[in-house]
């Protein structure tokens, strides 16, 4: 029984601002769950650590229990009155939460496999989700909703089936609007007809084009010598694709292999990938995940963090020192640490090269380069720009202060950082090749950038 | 004067409009339909005058005003008469928010509704698919028994509709008779049978939806369509795929055999056959029911899927149903999809939460099948940024999988974790370190030191948790350890660092238990052994008696009561005991009153003034007041048996709440959900293969025949097979005999242009292309669609049938390949 029973947009004060319809509970169904939902927000654990740090750890859990006092679900599975009762699933997003209530035995996972897809579609609709936004464009979030679940269950899931039922709000047909030509809906096909579920039928475009966004992401648990621990590598083909017609692509890899354990878009032929390691696909119209995939084995992190830490009674000294181990320019190197409950203050001096490139910036930390260590709240960031292989090593000392007598920052900081036009595997597209009933040579662009995920060194 | 007013309202209002049309150009993002949320009674009587407007767009404004009140919590209930009347508005916009505000009210106002039956009857028949489907729904939607009739006829009239996404409204239109009107089960089961024999993948999903809710105990209702649904659940949407894989899983536990490795043993150690990576031997499915292994293999792809639950459906069939030593169909399968789901985050919308869930499901498993994920223990790895509940639910599984190997990491590991800011993750780590300590005695030691370490830790919460685990630590019978006496006497002398409650009541219960113990097998330390240390303790105990906690203090009532009992003569012990039970008898809360009382009296027959056994101290003794009291006096043996009998003490805690079954949302809330039911277990009868053998398979248009069965060579041992006749004739050669010389990239085939009319034929041009590109010039096949359909998108069978067709070609291949793999493995592993 794959159903959700609705769901809910509340807005960032916890008021709703859209509700579905929940035909086969009572009126105040909608209302209970906010009020458990919110209440679920304020008794959170203290959220101040933590919840600015990439994935910050506070926050309530992915799925909450909601007594409803419900008869509807007691009743089919005969269990006593009173019983009944909901998982809530939530997520947060722009500070917008969106609620799921669920009341029936399904697959845990389903509820965000929904919120995934619809929020998705809402981006692909309206830009961008905020409460504006949605309040602006509400009618056509109820239309969204109404196909997209039919009494809980997925009905038109596909966002290109959807734009062409319900039709995304354009500029031009607001103008049309309010030129009262409005109402007047002239799809240019009918609707429910498109041979591949994913793809419109007569795509235009005046130029063809394709572009492939690879991107890989490195987790890695560093101790405090810089010998890895643990490290994963995922990598993501993100796919813009402006191409008319149907063509049918063959993406092909001069290593490939190294790519495992994937997950495709449905367009992508399983058979031929298990066959020829070559993708071969009908891309939808637009962006889309082409593909993610993992890397076997364990890979180099290109940055060292070298970390020294002492805790003392209320507050504590810490000295970094970063160094490159690429050959390639590292940018956007974050360093960040949660400095525990009761941080108040942090004071470091940052050292190292000038920049390369002699861009004076302002607010120069001694040293001259515009490294920010910033503590905000109490976790403490150091952020530089780029760095080189050859240049000296960044350093970072300074102390800071806590209210409390023996304070407990993190064991562990976060490196962040990005490296443009390299992967962390020797990944490469060899070529794409356009089949299908086109005539025409699309122009290919394919962008590789490595970054950083959850990179932590111990100290 | 009235002339005069009407005009200037006019006026007013054209001005309004006019002004309104350039808020919509000119605030494209601004707060224009903010408007529509402005709910005041007012605005409310101007929406039923819009509603009657004569122009479109008024009546759209009207609709979308009513849409907000709705979304604002108003009652919009008293236009109903209105809306309904929009019904047949040409315009698809106001009719889908008039059908969007007819399905939330429809229930109450069915008198008024039944007016507008007739449009959406008409609408059945509506050229657009579009229409059709909609109509279909809200005719379905409207629970009134009355129309019960017209609906059955319009399912009856659309289920055999050409568009697939009509009958997929079909299917869902048939769970809601059903809910409605039970009694109609028996005129919707050949409807449902049609929509099962549907050769469209669309409409999978929604049609074992329905079978799931009108009737999912009639499995056997399945059997002439298992094959045909194990074949499409490639091609079916998302969606569809978790619903069959749950729908099929529990077809497979009723009706297949149990293969013989399913469940949760490990593999038996097989002698590994390094190096013959590609050797897909045939009997790779020998020994398994040849249905189950279709059904495995076929949702093998999905753990490929994008979509979380469907991955996380295709891992619990297989948890559940594939043998745990195939190398093709085998449970470990479901490890690293899962470790994806879980490890994957970057770029996903609900990662977090989808991690979050799906350590649960991991964590659950691995406490089951700790073998499964055996290999992957550093994917278990803390990383310091990780939702609580993540951290926990990786550390208890690591718990589980520290083997003899890794102990030395693990342990490094926990200890590390045990400088988390986050108590819960702290405890958590301390409990394994306890773990480790008990079960892996090439640590033991090590691990003793750790927990000895912490207890001088600042962090309260560690120091209780390591005590804890210590007290389970000296309690067993682990002979790798040092001799428990000396750790509980090093705990008693930190019992001074010790500041919280329960760790201190621990320390007091375990230096009374272990000083109690006489018998040296037990390893007791006998009242020699303690003597000099224990007394000590019990007047660390009184001299702070007063600020202790509740729990505390009971802890040393029943410290002093053991030592009296232990060494009834002691002087010192007297005088302490005594002391301590004025303490106690004073004291506020009243358990410790309580207990004092209880304790006194049992002691009766060991404190020497009651029984005179012992009288050297006989008049310190005299201000005892329940001198009086009857009742039996125990002698000391008895009292000892009461005070220090043997109690059972748990040492690990459970993981999740194991009551519901692993990747479940019951056992994500951890509450029994409606609709919750444990899968069947494994039929001790099952059903033959005959059964599903069946007509649709034999028609010529089914869809992606490839062979349900992987042909076992006759070599291999007979299973029963039961190959229809389709799928032996099955026409494959082209494809089959030449896999590998056709190039891919041949020329684009020029008549395949505008000849898509429906999804099936899209599907079917697909194989004629395949089929062409490989035979390359030969000529089209005369009969269009008997080749598999989608086989050029997923033709399961492809590799293996070509293997053993054309085996001398693939050997060539696979050799070519490993000798391509090798260095890339070599360089990654």
């Amino acid at each position: 029984m794959t159903r959700i029973d609705g769901i809910i947009i509340l807005d960032t004060n916890g008021k709703p601002i859209i509700t579905s319809n929940f035909p086969s509970h009572p009126p105040s169904y909608s209302a209970i769950h906010i009020d458990a939902f919110n209440h679920a927000l304020k008794l959170r654990p203290d959220s101040g650590a933590g919840a600015a740090l990439p994935g910050g750890y506070a926050g309530v859990e992915p799925v909450i229990w909601v007594n409803t006092l419900s008869r509807t679900a007691g009743e089919s599975v005969g269990m006593g009155v009173g019983m009944g009762g909901a998982g809530l699933c939530h997520l947060e997003r722009e500070g917008l939460r969106f609620l799921v209530p669920i009341s029936h035995e399904v697959n845990p996972l389903f509820a965000f496999s929904f919120l995934e897809s619809f929020l998705e579609t809402l981006q692909d609709y309206l830009g961008e989700i905020t409460e504006a936004t949605l309040k602006d464009n509400f009618a056509i979030v109820y239309m969204l909703i109404e196909e997209m679940l039919d009494e809980g269950h997925p009905m038109t899931m596909e966002t290109n089936m959807l734009k062409e039922i319900v039709l995304p709000p354009t500029l031009m047909r607001k103008i049309l609007n309010a030129a009262g030509v409005s109402g007047l809906q002239a799809p240019t096909t009918a609707p429910f007809t498109a041979p591949i579920p994913w793809r419109r039928p007569g795509v235009r475009h005046s130029n063809n084009e394709i572009y492939f966004d690879i991107e890989e992401t490195l987790d890695a648990i560093m101790d405090r010598r810089g010998v890895v621990l643990s490290s994963q590598l995922w990598g993501r083909i993100n796919c813009n694709s402006r191409l008319s017609g149907n063509p049918d692509l063959l993406l092909s890899f001069t290593n490939g292999k190294l790519m495992e354990n994937c997950s495709f878009h449905p367009c992508i032929r399983y058979s031929k990938w298990e066959k020829d390691g070559v993708l071969s696909f009908i891309p939808p119209d637009g962006r889309f995940r082409l593909l993610e995939y993992q890397v076997a084995g364990s890979s180099q992190v290109p940055i060292s963090l070298r970390p020294r830490v002492k805790v003392e009674d209320y507050g504590g000294k810490f000295s970094l020192t970063l160094a490159s181990r690429s050959s390639r320019p590292l940018e956007d190197i974050t360093v960040t640490i949660c400095l525990g409950a009761g941080a108040t203050s942090v004071s470091a001096t940052a050292t190292g090269d000038k920049r390369p490139l002699g861009v004076a910036p302002a607010g120069l930390a001694p040293g001259g380069r515009k490294d920010e260590a910033a503590a905000l709240g109490n976790i403490l960031r150091w952020t530089i720009s780029s760095l080189l292989s050859t240049e000296r090593p960044p350093t970072l000392t300074g102390s800071w202060t806590s209210t409390e007598r023996e304070p407990v920052p993190d064991p562990a900081f976060n490196l962040g950082f990005a490296l443009q036009h390299q992967a962390f595997s020797s990944l490469r597209v060899d070529q794409l090749r356009v089949r299908g009933d086109v005539q025409y040579k699309p122009f290919k662009g394919v962008r590789v950038v490595g970054r950083g995920g959850r990179v932590e060194v111990r100290w | 004067m009235a002339a005069l007013n009407r005009l200037s309202q006019r006026i007013r209002e054209n001005f309004a409009e006019t002004t309104r049309d350039l808020n919509l150009l000119t605030t494209s993002a601004g707060s224009s339909s903010s408007a529509y949320f402005d709910t005041s009674d007012e605005k409310l009587k101007e929406i039923s005058k819009l509603l009657e407007s004569r122009s479109e767009r008024e009546r759209l404004e009207g609709m979308k005003r009513i849409i907000a009140g709705i979304s604002k919590g108003r009652d919009m209930e008293r236009f109903f008469a209105q809306v309904v009347k929009n019904v047949v508005a040409p315009s698809i916009e106001i009719r889908k928010l008039v059908y969007i505000y007819l399905l939330r009210f429809a229930s109450t106002n069915s008198d008024l509704l039944l007016l507008s039956i007739n449009t959406f009857q008409k609408d059945l028949s509506d050229p657009s698919p579009l229409i059709r489907s909609m109509s279909l729904r809200v005719l379905t939607s409207i629970r009134v028994p009355v129309i019960q009739g017209i609906v059955m006829l319009g399912l009856k009239k659309l289920v055999n509709d050409r568009n697939p996404w009509v009958r997929k409204t079909v299917a869902g239109g048939l769970a809601k008779v059903y809910e409605m009107d039970s009694s109609s089960l028996p005129s919707l089961l050949p409807l449902l049978q049609i929509l099962l024999a549907s050769p469209s993948p669309l409409t999978l999903g929604a049609t074992l939806t329905a079978f799931s809710e009108i009737c999912p105990d009639r499995l056997d209702l399945l059997h002439p369509y298992y094959r045909h649904i194990c074949r499409l659940l490639v091609d079916a949407d998302e969606w569809g795929q978790s619903v069959a894989l749950e729908v099929l899983t529990r077809y497979a536990r009723a009706m297949l055999e149990k293969p013989d490795t399913a469940g949760s043993a490990p593999p038996a150690p097989t002698p590994k056959t390094t190096g013959d990576i590609d050797a897909e031997s045939e009997d790779e499915f020998d020994g398994l029911d040849i249905d189950l292994a279709m059904f495995l293999d076929c949702a093998r792809p999905l753990f490929q899927s994008r979509n979380p639950a469907v991955v996380l459906a295709a891992a619990r069939t297989y948890y559940h149903l594939a043998p745990s030593n195939n190398k093709a169909i085998g449970q470990e399968l479901l490890v690293l999809p899962l470790l994806r789901l879980a490890g994957s985050t970057e770029g996903r919308v609900a990662g977090k939460e989808i991690a979050s869930l799906t350590w649960e499901v991991i964590g659950s498993m691995v406490e089951e099948r700790p073998w499964l994920f055996a290999k992957h223990l550093t994917s278990f790895y803390v990383h310091t940024s990780e939702p609580v509940a993540v951290k926990t639910n990786k550390i208890r599984a690591m718990r589980v999988l520290v083997s003899a190997e890794s102990a030395q990491a693990s342990l490094r590991e926990f200890k590390y974790y045990t400088r988390d800011p986050c108590d819960i993750v702290c405890e958590e780590s301390v409990r394994a370190i306890g773990h480790c300590v008990r079960n892996q005695p090439t640590i033991a030691a090590a691990g003793l030191n750790v927990l000895m370490r912490l207890l001088k830790s600042s962090r309260d919460s560690l120091v209780a948790a390591s005590v804890i685990e210590l007290k389970s630590v000296a309690l067993s019978n682990t002979s790798s350890l040092p001799e428990p006496q000396k750790l509980v006497a090093r705990l008693a002398r930190s019992l001074d660092g010790i500041s919280n409650a329960s760790a201190r009541a621990s320390v007091f219960w375990l230096v009374g238990q272990f000083a109690a113990t006489e018998e040296k097998a037990v390893m007791g330390l006998g009242w020699e052994g303690v003597a000099p240390w224990v007394p000590d303790v019990v007047r660390k105990g009184i001299k702070g008696f007063s600020t202790e906690s509740t729990i505390a203090k009971l802890q040393i009532l029943t410290l002093a009561a053991k030592l009296l009992v232990l060494a009834p003569g002691t002087s010192l012990l007297l005088q302490l005991s005594t002391y301590l039970f004025t303490l106690a008898r004073y004291d506020q809360d009243y358990d410790v009153r309580d207990r004092a009382r209880f304790l006194g009296a049992l002691l009766r027959g060991v404190r020497p003034d009651k029984t005179g056994t012992l009288d050297q101290n006989g008049e310190a003794e005299d201000e005892d007041e329940d001198g009086e009291l009857g009742g039996v006096v125990l002698r000391r043996e008895q009292v000892r048996v009461i005070l220090m009998g043997k109690r059972a003490v748990v040492h690990d805690v459970k993981i999740g709440q194991g009551e519901y079954e692993v990747g479940s949302m019951s056992r994500a809330v951890s509450k029994r959900l409606a609709g919750y039911e444990e899968l069947p277990e494994w039929t001790d009868d099952p059903t033959d293969s005959s059964l599903r053998d069946s007509e649709i398979e034999k028609q010529p248009r089914s869809v992606v025949p490839t062979p349900p069965v992987p042909t076992p060579s006759s070599a291999s041992a007979p299973v029963p097979v039961h190959l229809s006749p389709s799928t032996s004739s099955f026409p494959k050669s082209a494809a089959g005999a030449s896999p590998y010389d056709g190039s891919p990239a041949g020329s684009v085939p020029t008549h395949v242009k505008n000849k898509f009319k429906d999804l099936d034929a899209f599907l079917n041009s697909e194989s004629e292309e395949e089929t062409e590109e490989s035979s390359e010039e030969e000529e089209r096949p005369v009969q269009p669609v008997t080749a598999p359909p989608r086989s050029a998108i997923v033709p399961e069978y492809d590799e293996e049938t070509s293997e053993e067709e054309s085996e001398e070609e693939s050997e060539e291949e696979n050799s070519e390949d490993e000798a391509e793999r090798a260095p890339l493995y070599g360089r990654y592993s």
